[in-house]
């Protein structure tokens, strides 16, 4: 490379202007770094010529730059571009919510729930002569009372039986033979629909669930009415994802720039740092990172576990836990510890955390369901419980 | 002279993504609503004929506990491995295998009338404990306060909450044929066990309420005929006649938090209105002066504010003002009618009997009146009342028909685990009292 000449015929003439060349090396020192953040940059870099008094050598570069990018592409001159993702992972293309499907719960035939033992009156069957129902509404009817008056003027819907457990995913009764597995990962994730495992041989099933806590003054629908709610904040998995993308196509933001690094941070990058230490640093190639699918399999499989009390207080609290996994996808020394939480008394806040601390490790049973391959990427694990979506209003 | 300084800085920046890798970062917006299952293996018994004690006393631990809604408890025939000894460490992968996300383990000891109960809570996944152990003294006779005890432990420790088993309710016995009633105050434990009568049946009762510490009770009696406030000593069930301005019939009370004052509805010439007599120095001060009726006050735990309701508006609606008076705020804005306001232990909610469209409900909305929930539906629901640590209402429900009459129900807040506290006979107008010391 000339780099290094021209910088040397430039600096002795500098001698007479140095206060410009001063300002204009501190200049673009600014403007490298921000560029290497990318705060509010996407598209269309400046067009400035800092590869003028780039002085790291070729292989200096290219060196570090082959530790982190899967493929190096030297070509390229030293100046870093916005982080445009040159071959963009599909979690940044799918931002997939994981919210189940707007299909009306399943109507299924149930032994009575003890929801509410000795009631007068059950909720309001749904009565026969319904137009508007669902086509697979044919259910033996329970022996019913004839709904009074006021059912009848406001209850002509399907409704969704009251279960005794609610989730996410409405689910019909399992099998009477059939294992409850509170790992489902492979049937509720949101877009692995096309890959149904079937194992003829053995047989399990989620547990039965409804989706919607059905009160006794209020039998809701199903339908979109009661899922309004108003939007408080972003979807995350995108911003997610971009991390993730960042990680591994080009320069990475620094990870204490990241907004929604908590307040914990601090820690965090202790934790994270300590970490990197012990393990060989700039060596192994962390590979690809995980693709939107692998993360919401990981999400699910931790959900299914998560047990919120929707009354307490704790259900207005969100924490932040860190963990490690090892290789076959267990928590490390089932250390799970809180790095971060916002709302509530110190009292529901350890309710919340052991109630999160129960979920990953509960759920871990035989290993999260993470790709080998990629150990690198989900190694350290920061999972995020907020359950603002499940209290109840 | 630059060139060195630069090449730091680049280094600096090209070298940050070898070091730190930053974590996966998973958020979790979704969970499950179910019961927790937790294991209540049968209590020790660490002196001989304390067997008896110890299998009651777990059975009402996991009975208390599972009333909630909020646990499951595993079967025993489940079990892979026994708890022999108090002391031995928990063998966590057997409770594991089995699913179990807790487990209490206990030991009763007792000595002449005297006995000790002791506890310990696991955490099966994080394999440690939950709290240290604890040990409870007391009288053979009282072993069911005991037993509670130990769940509102178990209970503050996985919830963060504190528990509301320890505690009692004063209630409307009734009997007799629907046309002639007899009622009388009755007080019970939170689980209908422990029935005693505060009064007999010679004047009519009606809604007794608790002190904020539980050891009095104000209710509304007919003795002259009238509608007098009267307040009774739980203890030496002494009572007498509360003096209240003058008026021609004086109901609806309630205690101030502090327990020093009472706040009542006083009727006068067909005008109902809100007064607060000071019960040490006899004061009267009138808070409301509408035309129109306003009764049924509640105050908050600040004691700062009272709820309650009026027809003002043409219809029966819920109102907020100060406690000292002053304009009240409206707060109920739905179709139909609201009475009986309760201000939540927390706060943060009012609980309020709603009838609309033929029906009655059991509500809660926050204090600005947004997020209305109602729990429940019936052709007749009333007064609810509070459990100490707000999470759940009692409540009086009327059934219809000649043989019909009322019974005391239990809801959580959520609308879930809606209950009927077993009690001989019929029951109406509870009132739940604090946690017991």
């Amino acid at each position: 490379m000339s780099t290094v000449e021209d910088f040397e015929d430039v600096d002795a003439p500098a001698r007479r202007m140095s206060f410009g060349t001063t300002l204009s090396v501190v200049g673009h020192v600014v403007l490298i770094g921000w560029l290497l953040l990318g705060w509010g940059l996407t598209h269309d870099p400046v067009p400035f010529d800092v590869t003028e008094v780039s002085v790291v050598s070729g292989e200096e570069y290219a060196a570090l730059v082959a530790a982190t990018t899967p493929q190096a592409d030297t070509s390229q001159p030293a100046a870093p571009e916005a982080p445009v993702a040159p071959e963009v992972p599909p979690a940044v293309a799918t931002p997939e919510e994981p919210v189940s499907p707007l299909t009306p719960a399943p109507e299924q035939p149930t032994a009575e729930v003890e929801l509410a033992p000795a009631q007068p009156e059950p909720p309001p069957p749904p009565v026969a002569d319904v137009t508007d129902a669902v086509p697979e509404f044919a259910q033996p009817e329970p022996p019913a009372p004839p709904p009074s008056a006021a059912a009848l003027a406001d209850a002509p819907r399907p409704v969704p039986r009251p279960a005794t457990r609610i989730a996410p995913e409405a689910a019909l009764p399992p099998p009477p033979d059939a294992a409850i597995d509170p790992v489902v990962q492979q049937q509720a994730a949101p877009d692995a629909v096309g890959e149904v495992v079937e194992e003829p041989a053995q047989e399990t099933a989620p547990e039965e669930a409804a989706t919607e806590v059905v009160t006794e003054a209020e039998t809701p629908s199903g339908a979109v009415e009661v899922s309004r709610r108003p939007q408080s904040r972003p979807a995350r998995p995108p911003v997610q994802s971009q991390t993730a993308t960042q990680t591994a196509s080009e320069p990475p933001a620094d990870p204490v720039a990241d907004p929604a690094a908590d307040p914990a941070a601090d820690a965090v990058a202790a934790a994270v740092a300590a970490a990197a230490a012990s393990s060989q640093p700039a060596s192994a190639n962390p590979g690809p990172p995980l693709t939107g699918a692998e993360q919401d399999a990981f999400r699910v499989s931790v959900q299914g576990c998560w047990v919120v009390d929707q009354g307490s207080l704790a259900s207005s609290v969100t924490v932040t836990l860190a963990f490690e996994l090892t290789r076959d996808g267990r928590v490390a020394g089932n250390e799970v510890v809180m790095i971060g939480n916002s709302g509530g008394t110190p009292g529901a806040i350890q309710a919340a955390y052991e109630s999160a601390r129960r979920a990953v490790l509960r759920c871990q049973s035989d290993g999260f369901p993470l790709p080998a391959d990629k150990y690198e990427q989900w190694r350290l694990v920061e999972m995020t419980f907020n359950p603002a979506e499940m209290r109840i209003r | 002279m630059f060139k060195s300084l630069l090449t730091v800085i680049s280094a600096l920046f090209l070298a940050l993504p070898a070091i730190a890798q930053s974590p996966l970062r998973i958020e979790i917006t979704e969970g499950v609503i179910e019961p927790l299952p937790i294991a209540v293996p049968l209590f020790q018994a660490e002196t001989a004929g304390a067997e008896g004690l110890a299998s009651d006393i777990s059975r009402l631990v996991a009975a208390d506990l599972v009333g909630t809604g909020l646990f499951r408890e595993i079967p025993s025939s489940a079990f892979i491995s026994q708890v022999s000894n108090f002391g031995q460490p928990l063998a966590y992968p057997d409770w594991r295998a089995i699913n179990a996300q807790a487990v209490v383990t206990g030991a009763v000891a007792i000595a002449g009338n005297q006995m000790t109960v002791k506890f310990r809570l696991y955490d099966v996944f994080s394999g440690a404990e939950l709290g240290e152990g604890l040990q409870f003294a007391g009288t053979t006779a009282g072993w069911r306060r005991m037993g509670h005890k130990v769940a509102d432990a178990v209970y503050s420790r996985i919830t963060g909450e504190s528990g509301y088993f320890d505690s009692r309710v004063v209630y409307v016995a009734e009997s007799g044929p629907k046309d002639n009633r007899l009622k009388r105050l009755a007080i019970m434990d939170y689980d209908g066990a422990n029935v005693q009568f505060l009064t007999d049946s010679a004047a009519l009762v009606l809604a007794p309420r608790f002190s904020a510490t539980g050891d009095r009770v104000l209710y509304t009696s007919y003795e002259s005929g009238f509608p007098r406030i009267n307040l009774l000593d739980v203890a030496s069930v002494g009572r007498r006649q509360l003096t209240t301005e003058a008026g021609e019939m004086a109901f609806s009370p309630r205690f101030s938090r502090d327990g020093a004052s009472v706040i009542y509805s006083l009727s006068n010439g067909g005008n109902t209105d809100i007064y607060r007599t000071d019960l040490s120095t006899g004061a009267h001060v009138r808070l409301t002066s509408a035309p129109s009726i306003e009764t049924a006050p509640s105050l908050s735990p600040d004691g700062t504010q009272i709820v309650f309701e009026s027809d003002r508006s043409g219809t029966q609606q819920l109102y907020i003002m100060s406690a000292n008076g002053g304009e009240p705020r409206r707060i109920s804005f739905g179709q139909g009618r609201y009475g009986s306001p309760v201000w939540s232990p927390r706060g943060d909610l009012v609980a309020f009997t709603k009838q609309n469209a033929g029906r009655f409900h059991i509500g809660v909305m926050r204090t600005d009146g947004s997020e209305e929930r109602l729990l429940t539906a019936s052709f007749l629901d009333e007064s609810p009342t509070w459990a100490p640590n707000g999470r759940v209402l009692m409540f009086t429900r009327e059934t219809q028909g000649a043989a019909g009459g009322p019974s005391l129900y239990s809801v959580d807040i959520s609308g879930r685990n809606l209950r009927q506290v077993p009690i001989q006979g019929f029951a109406s107008d509870a009132s739940w009292g604090p946690l017991q010391r």
